[in-house]
């Protein structure tokens, strides 16, 4: 089976996070750490081209709101998004399945 | 205008990006928002403003993957031209100073050690022909090699942003062409050498003898936008 790239993992990533409900940036990339221990300890600032990426594809849409006197954007995983990313964990599911019985 | 770390990190990241102005603004919003709150966070945990600050700049990563990221396509295949072009172009006014070493050796040690390389003998016009080839058409391609820096060079000019590209990616690519060139044309050269004693053996040491300085000048721009601080 064929495993997409690490773009694609990072997009499984951020739906994976956007799934349990809104966020901005700031709180996908904590709980991104959180979620992971720390083994997610990505360069902060490249989840933006991501979640710009799929808000084009129609994964995520987003709102902004003003907090603190900050504009803050907030994404939303759309019905669509959700089935990406039913059928992305899938397949991840499949390969790691694939990698434990090979190399276990 | 130096100002504080967030702000800084935030004029280079608008100076670098070039996607439409609605996409750059958005960007530019939420690193903002970003950076303010892990620096508000950072020092809520007891660091100083400026070490919060330069923290979480750190935290969000280089800027130039992020402005690349965001970069329509059409801007990359613009900028790989453009660095294709200045690379062409230094290799041909490579070749023509390299004309230029070859006069100098037709000169000194005769026209036979540049233009012996002749498949018609080491005697007569064809060497002369070859030796003045070797100069004319070098000369000519180096000539073709700066109008073709100045293209560069006024592109550069029109082009607002810094490079998306990596650091030192198209001066290390220019070592590593002129570096094989360099290789390549001692190996010829020390063959003709074998072959033939002296006569054409200044064909291709001519031209080696541009190539490694011009290898040694890229290596050192590649060494020093790799150790740059970004």
């Amino acid at each position: 089976m064929a495993r997409g790239s690490l773009r694609n993992d990072v997009d499984l990533l951020l739906m994976g996070v956007l799934r349990h409900g809104p966020a901005h940036g700031y709180a996908i990339i904590a709980a991104l750490r959180e979620r992971s221990d720390g083994e997610f300890d990505l360069a902060e600032g490249t989840i933006y081209p991501a979640l710009h990426r799929l808000e084009r594809a129609g994964f995520v849409e987003s709102s902004v709101k003003l907090t603190q006197g900050r504009r803050r954007r907030t994404y939303t995983l759309t019905p669509r998004g959700r089935k990406e990313f039913t059928a992305q964990r899938r397949e991840w599911q499949g390969f790691v399945t694939g990698m434990r019985a090979v190399i276990a | 205008m130096s100002g504080t770390p967030i702000e800084d990190y935030l004029d280079e990241l608008l100076r670098r990006t070039r996607s439409d102005a609605r996409t750059a603004r958005r960007l530019l919003d939420e690193a903002s928002d970003h950076l303010y709150a892990a620096a508000a966070e950072l020092q809520a945990r007891g660091m100083s403003r400026p070490e919060a600050e330069t923290e979480a700049v750190r935290r969000f990563g280089p800027v130039t993957p992020i402005a690349r990221a965001t970069a329509p396509v059409v801007a990359l295949v613009c900028e790989t031209l453009r660095a294709a072009l200045f690379l062409g172009g230094c290799g041909l006014v490579a070749v023509g100073i390299s004309g230029l070493v070859a006069l100098v050796m037709n000169l000194w040690f005769g026209r036979s050690f540049v233009g012996g390389v002749s498949v018609f003998g080491s005697q007569g016009a064809s060497v002369t022909e070859t030796a003045d080839d070797a100069v004319v058409l070098r000369v000519i391609a180096g000539l073709v090699g700066g109008l073709v820096l100045l293209g560069y060079l006024a592109l550069r000019r029109r082009a607002s942003s810094p490079s998306l590209l990596p650091a030192g990616l198209v001066d290390a690519l220019g070592a590593a062409a002129f570096a094989a060139g360099t290789a390549g044309l001692a190996i010829v050269s020390a063959h003709q050498s074998a072959q033939t004693g002296t006569p054409g053996v200044g064909f291709p040491l001519s031209g080696a003898l541009v190539a490694l300085p011009a290898a040694a000048y890229f290596c050192v721009r590649a060494a020093r936008a790799l150790l740059a601080p970004h």
